[in-house]
């Protein structure tokens, strides 16, 4: 009788530690899921202005096609892209673009970095801009990448002819104009505080003239700080 | 005795399991309602983006949506498919463009169901039927 009460007492106490496993396990298991779900819903938020920039940005009056009276959706015009972005051939001139382009100023998210590339999918020419939203509070990081990025190009001849290049994607050619070094370096500056980045490419035709359309890429990278 | 701990043991393992499948299910759940989501949204945008540049794009100086009334009207461009294809392919793996009943161009080997796009192309000089549906679905 006295050991059918000891084994008692030695199932409870099993039976509360099992208990007691089973909900720190589930705590934890509760937690870590929570570590998992934030950062979704976060990603999708981006994702979703992403896609809802991009759709803006293939609409907007600086670089769709418009005979005056309406803009084609997704109808990208060739002398608007070469005024508002970056390309081989006026890439002498994107100092002035990276700070005056209107674009960002018009459709963008405030603390948000935002890097468009327009690809002609027939003939390869490409276009590249990046800029920032509305930047809220002083000494961003997005600030210090800029200025990391205006005081180490390099505007020597052989630097400027590599920029020029007309071949690979939009981006290949105009890094050129930084050792692979300076580049890296900044970049570290601003993806040190950058939060979520999304990337999406959309399809666009792209007008050279009224019997002249190609198909082409719009892709957009968007990184909220 | 014997009877009453194993039935306390099978009520033990199905609490147990019940707990984590609790706690585990409406965040897998969760997480999938928000992928599928964002993911069907991104391709539904897409191909209505791509059935777009497409009719917008020329072939040989001519507009591409006039090309394909006149495929749907007079049976002109026999080569219908192999303008269409390699367009299409710069966008989709997994690809079918219909004009009425006519499947113009597909990918080989998949059968894409997802995601339709669908505009009317409108047919000149034909009385009896005014316009024809071009549908383009991907995967």
């Amino acid at each position: 009788m006295r050991m059918k009460g000891v084994s008692m007492v030695f199932i409870m106490a099993m039976v509360a530690m099992l208990g007691l496993a089973i909900s720190i396990a589930i705590f934890f298991l509760f937690y870590g899921q929570m570590f998992v779900i934030i950062p979704i819903i976060k990603e999708n938020e981006i994702q979703r202005h992403s896609i809802i920039l991009a759709n803006l940005f293939m609409s907007s009056d600086k670089l769709a096609y418009s005979d005056g009276y309406r803009s084609y959706r997704a109808v990208l015009d060739k002398s608007k892209l070469d005024k508002e972005m970056v390309n081989q051939g006026n890439a002498l001139s994107f100092l002035n673009i990276f700070h005056q382009t209107d674009l960002f100023k018009e459709i963008s998210y405030p603390n948000s970095v935002v890097t468009l590339a327009v690809v002609d999918n027939d003939n390869g020419n490409s276009w590249y801009v990046s800029g920032t939203g509305q930047i809220q509070g002083e000494g961003t990081s997005v600030q210090s990448y800029f200025e990391c990025m205006v005081s180490h190009i390099r505007l020597d001849p052989a630097s400027i002819f590599r920029a020029m290049r007309p071949t690979g994607p939009p981006i290949a050619p105009i890094k050129a104009l930084w050792t692979d070094y300076d580049f890296n370096a900044c970049y570290q500056v601003l993806s040190s505080k950058a939060g979520v980045v999304a990337f999406q490419t959309f399809p666009v035709s792209i007008r050279y003239s009224d019997n002249d359309i190609h198909l082409g890429t719009l892709s957009l990278s968007l990184a909220e700080i | 005795m014997k009877g009453q701990l194993l039935e306390l043991a099978l009520i033990g393992v199905v609490f147990t399991v019940a707990s984590f499948l609790i706690v585990i299910i409406p965040f897998i759940f969760t997480r999938i309602h928000f992928i599928e989501t964002i993911d069907a949204e991104v391709v539904q945008n897409n191909a209505q983006l791509i059935l777009l540049s497409l009719l917008s794009s020329t072939y040989q100086n001519k507009p591409v949506y006039q090309i394909l009334i006149e495929h749907a009207a007079f049976n002109q461009h026999p080569d219908i498919e192999q303008i269409m294809t390699p367009r299409l392919q710069k966008f989709a793996d997994c690809y079918a463009l219909q004009l009425g009943d006519e499947v113009i161009s597909k990918s080989a080997d998949c059968d894409p169901q997802k995601y339709t796009a669908r505009v009317k192309i409108v047919l000149p000089y034909q009385p009896d039927k005014k316009v024809e549906f071009l549908n383009l679905t991907i995967n």
